[in-house]
């Protein structure tokens, strides 16, 4: 008697645990339990898996990818069938590609065919005599040029570059098992001239025939480039820390760089890009033991966001402000929060003023719009989601003042809605630790052997004394 | 209760603090030495550009050319001058009465206005080659000499017919509109004048105050709107939205509008008989002039570099420059009247210096005076500036730097240079001048064709026109129909936060 009930009873709990284990299981798929086990509380922004538009959304993105890779190199043209792209660009498709992968876009097949086939070209990338890769090169054959595809060394950007080194460790962080022959791409570069041991940018230009290394990035950027070097040991002090200054934007203070573009010829404007790229990948905070804080970043990025959905509140215009590429004169625009000087100031690179080509940027949209979960960036995206070409990809955007669409169709937009969508499916930043062993930490831990080339561990502690 | 009104700005921290200069009390008293012998050596300027044919003095030395705004300056220094017994009455008077006859018998641009230029030895209208030309007017340029006129007729009574029958020789029609937005005028490609809105935020609302002492309505121009802040040194300056870019204006902060201000009109409102020591009835003015005081006091304890910042000559090409606490865009710009940015020529205005020294007592203006006092040559009057570079004096002269620094001097030892000659304007028995008389009668033609202002009745006003049987001219009982954007010119102005957190004590 006493034994069947034991019986029972230890029948009702294998039934209970069972049941509980069933319940625990199907959580564990859920998205509450997706959203509980990546620390999604942690992050801002919109987070779980993609609706069936949205996944619409990511394949007219992918289909720009589709359409522009070029099969001998595995390059992606940086717009529309023209077949130049730059570092940054190159960054933008590593990116991409992960996010398709994670997005079920591609099969893996498909993936590893892609990746290859780019790795193989960055590990064979033709250098400048100084051993940087240049700023520009043909997508078709992977050669260096200049702004009209023709054969030429300009120089190197060190922001550039940094993007590029961002879209190698997003791949090794979801593909780990390509993390050697990502982290030998950078393995041949000298990085003497892309920084320095206080951590400061360096680009490159040709002067008098010469290629002359000088300090690179402004606000924004700057730490956008440095936090990306630091991810790989680099030094990035001084450049996570550029000088800066508040001006206040109808009534909000907004940071930006205190160097002088009347007198540096370099612009000091505040766009989204940099901002929403340290949320989307980092959170705007780099992980790692030693991490590089960018305790302002937060604060900045919130203070743009407000500044724009006041406006829209306000004023009634609609805000999403970005650089971005125009089919005619003046080609490349700098639309801004704040530049040179004035608020909302849109400007060419030869500095004049071009108030009719103020644009609601597609990539700054979808940056917004995961970021930040509101009535501003539902707006914001009402308005974007059909500025697209569904066989070819997204616009640049929508021009304010009339309404109309910039049909430029460019790789970095289209890599931005991806690298948004990949965050909203990823319940949260992309980058989350960094890898303590991997090929390039041992291949340096060999100072038997050093490869000369300025790598984190050939540099001096603290950095170099004057 | 101003600090609940700071607290207002969007996103901005407001420091709840106030800025010291908001606190630095005016300097009043009697002249020392060392301020009366300033006074003597700025004078020399006017003994050595006077010009004797038409009692106009050069508005830079040497060259016989002048404004109605340098004019100004002139009738400034004349009168410190007088007071301050640097002259007599005699010399005085024998200077006012050539002046106020060539002012009655200038030619104006298209029967107007006073041309933007005239020639200090013939007193033909002149362009800026000092060549015969008819050029435009300046609204600014007149609201500084309608503020003059207003104060020598208030001072020296005995002058009054002759300055009225100079205001009533001008025609308004297309200076002041019924918003009360002030417009100057130039020479278009088809030699037609075109009348374009004048002035930004400082000097707009200077000149304003000068029409309104005749009795205009000056509701647009006297508005601080549209404006935002500039953080500079972590005080929150004030300057004016209107887009350089889009127009030919440059939106200058400088000292000189908001000293002139102090100077002549105490920060006080145009309405204000009151004339008290350390009192300001302006609803901002006083604010925004503390702002850009604070602006360059701060500037200087935190950089190093004396500052005292206004437009200024140069003894050199560019010739003359907007050196400005903010303008275009950036804070301490320092551009040419194209906009080209010249940094090189910054300068200490001496104008500017002294000026800040009688408006706010504090160390720093101390400071800026024991390196102004003896910047001058002997003759000549004193230096347009000090670079602020160390290369030295700016070694050009003019009637508007010598002028505003004996304008200073003057209002040291007076306070508040516009002084009402009775305090007593509604009394039964108080004359009317000949301003109003004519712009109170019904039938004198010339008050709609030359747009001249409604002034209110007053019970002195009224005995005379039923004294003298004039029928009074009435304004419409309707003042919002003229102008719809100024029904509520009343309303309460809400002060914005004057410094940034990052300003603690």
């Amino acid at each position: 008697m006493l034994k069947t009930v034991s019986l029972i009873r230890l029948g009702l709990l294998l039934l209970i645990a069972v049941a509980i284990a069933l319940v625990f299981s199907s959580f564990q798929e859920s998205q509450g339990g997706r959203y509980l086990r990546s620390g999604a509380w942690h992050y801002p922004g919109r987070m779980g898996e993609l609706t069936a538009e949205e996944r619409q959304w990511a394949e007219v993105a992918w289909r720009y990818f589709k359409n522009n890779t070029q099969s001998g190199t595995g390059l992606i043209n940086a717009s529309d069938n023209r077949p130049v792209t730059n570092l940054w660009q190159i960054g933008d498709s590593l990116i991409a590609l992960t996010a398709a992968r994670q997005l079920a876009l591609i099969d893996e097949v498909e993936f590893d065919d892609r990746l290859t086939r780019l790795l193989a070209t960055l590990n064979q990338l033709p250098l400048t005599n100084l051993k940087t890769p240049n700023l520009l090169y043909n997508t078709s054959n992977a050669t260096m040029v200049n702004y009209s595809n023709k054969p030429a060394i300009l120089g190197w950007s060190a922001q550039d570059i940094a993007r590029l080194m961002t879209g190698l460790r997003i791949v090794a962080l979801w593909h780990p098992a390509y993390s050697e022959y990502l982290d030998r791409v950078i393995m041949r570069w000298n990085f003497c001239n892309v920084v320095d041991d206080k951590g400061q940018l360096l680009r490159g230009g040709m002067r008098d025939g010469k290629l002359m290394p000088q300090p690179e990035g402004r606000l924004g950027y700057s730490e956008y480039g440095a936090a990306a070097l630091s991810l790989w040991g680099f030094p990035s002090a001084r450049s996570v820390t550029p000088p800066y200054q508040s001006v206040i934007v109808d009534g909000i203070a907004i940071d930006v760089d205190a160097r002088d573009p009347r007198t540096t010829y370099t612009p000091a404007v505040v766009t989204n890009t940099p901002y929403v790229l340290g949320g989307l990948e980092y959170a705007w905070q780099t992980p790692g033991q030693d991490a590089t804080l960018l305790t302002m970043q937060q604060k900045r990025a919130q203070n743009i966001y407000r500044v724009q959905e006041q406006r829209w509140q306000k004023e009634k215009v609609l805000t999403a402000r970005d650089e971005f590429n125009l089919n005619a004169e003046p080609w490349h625009i700098y639309d801004t929060i704040f530049g040179n000087g004035y608020a909302w100031n849109t400007l060419g690179d030869n500095g004049n003023y071009y108030p009719t080509r103020a644009l609601v940027s597609t990539r700054a949209v979808f940056g917004l719009w995961v970021l930040w979960k509101s009535d501003f960036t539902d707006a914001l995206m009402t308005m974007t989601r059909l500025t697209r070409d569904n066989q070819r990809g997204w616009y640049e955007g929508r021009f304010e003042a009339t309404g109309g669409y910039n049909r430029m169709i460019t790789l970095t937009t289209n890599a931005m809605v991806l690298e948004a969508l990949f965050y909203k499916h990823n319940y949260g930043p992309l980058i989350r630790s960094v890898p303590q062993e991997s090929y390039f930490n041992t291949r340096l831990s060999d100072v038997f052997n050093p490869p000369r080339l300025c790598m984190p561990q050939e540099r001096k502690p603290g950095g170099q004394q004057p | 209760m101003l600090a609940a009104l700071w607290l207002l700005a969007g996103g901005v921290q407001a420091a709840t603090t106030e800025l010291p200069s908001q606190h630095y009390p005016v300097r009043h008293g009697e002249l020392t030495p060392r301020e009366r012998a300033i006074a003597v050596n700025a004078w020399q300027y006017f003994v050595a550009n006077y010009q004797p044919t038409t009692g106009l003095v050069n508005a830079v030395n040497k060259y016989p050319s002048t404004t109605m705004w340098d004019t100004g300056s002139y009738i400034g220094a004349l009168v410190a001058a007088r007071e301050l017994k640097i002259i007599d009455k005699a010399e005085f008077d024998q200077r006012m009465i050539k002046l106020l006859k060539t002012l009655n018998t200038l030619v104006l641009f298209q029967n107007e206005m006073p041309n933007k230029a005239y020639n200090t030895i013939t007193a033909q209208k002149v362009n800026y080659l000092n060549k015969p030309g008819d050029i435009g007017f300046s609204a600014l340029d007149i609201g500084r000499m309608l503020l003059w006129l207003k104060i020598v007729k208030e001072r020296y009574p005995e002058y009054g017919n002759s300055i009225d029958n100079i205001v009533l020789g001008w025609d308004f029609t297309h200076t002041v509109d019924d918003c009360g937005t002030l417009f100057g005028a130039y020479v278009g490609p088809d030699k037609k004048p075109v009348y374009v809105q004048e002035g930004r935020l400082g000097y707009e609302e200077y000149a304003s105050a000068g029409y309104q002492l005749w009795g205009f309505k000056t509701c647009q121009g006297s508005r601080p709107e549209p404006y935002s802040l500039a953080n500079i040194y972590c005080v929150l300056v004030p300057y004016d939205t209107r887009d350089p870019r889009l127009t030919s204006q440059h939106n200058y902060v400088v000292t000189e509008s908001y000293l002139l201000h102090g100077l002549e009109m105490g920060w006080d409102k145009s309405d204000d008989r009151e004339d008290r020591v350390n009192e300001f009835s302006h609803p901002w003015m006083k604010n925004f002039a503390d702002r850009v005081y604070q602006a360059q006091e701060n500037r200087y304890l935190i950089t190093g570099v004396l500052t005292a910042r206004s437009e200024h000559q140069l003894d050199k090409a560019p010739y003359f420059v907007y050196d400005t606490v903010f303008s275009d865009g950036f804070n301490w710009n320092t551009i040419t009247d194209k906009g080209k940015y010249v940094p090189e020529v910054s300068a200490i205005s001496l104008k500017a210096a002294l000026g800040m020294w009688v408006l706010w007592d504090s160390a720093y203006t101390d400071r800026l005076l024991d390196t102004i006092e003896n910047a001058n040559e002997k003759g000549l009057g004193y230096y347009e500036g000090i670079y602020e570079n160390g290369d030295g004096p700016i070694r050009e002269f003019t009637g508007n730097n010598n002028g505003i620094m004996l304008e200073a001097l003057l209002y040291k030892q007076e306070g508040r240079l516009l002084k009402f000659n009775t305090d007593k304007p509604k009394a039964h028995d108080f004359a009317p001048s000949l301003w109003e008389k004519r712009l109170v009668d019904a039938f004198e033609e010339n008050n709609t064709k030359r747009n001249r202002p409604f002034i209110s009745s007053t019970p002195g006003v009224k005995n005379w026109c039923e004294q003298t049987g004039v029928a009074q001219r009435t304004e419409p009982s309707c003042q919002s129909c003229k102008c719809a954007a100024c029904q509520n010119e009343d309303a309460p102005i809400k002060l914005p936060p004057v410094a940034m957190s990052c300003l603690k004590p």
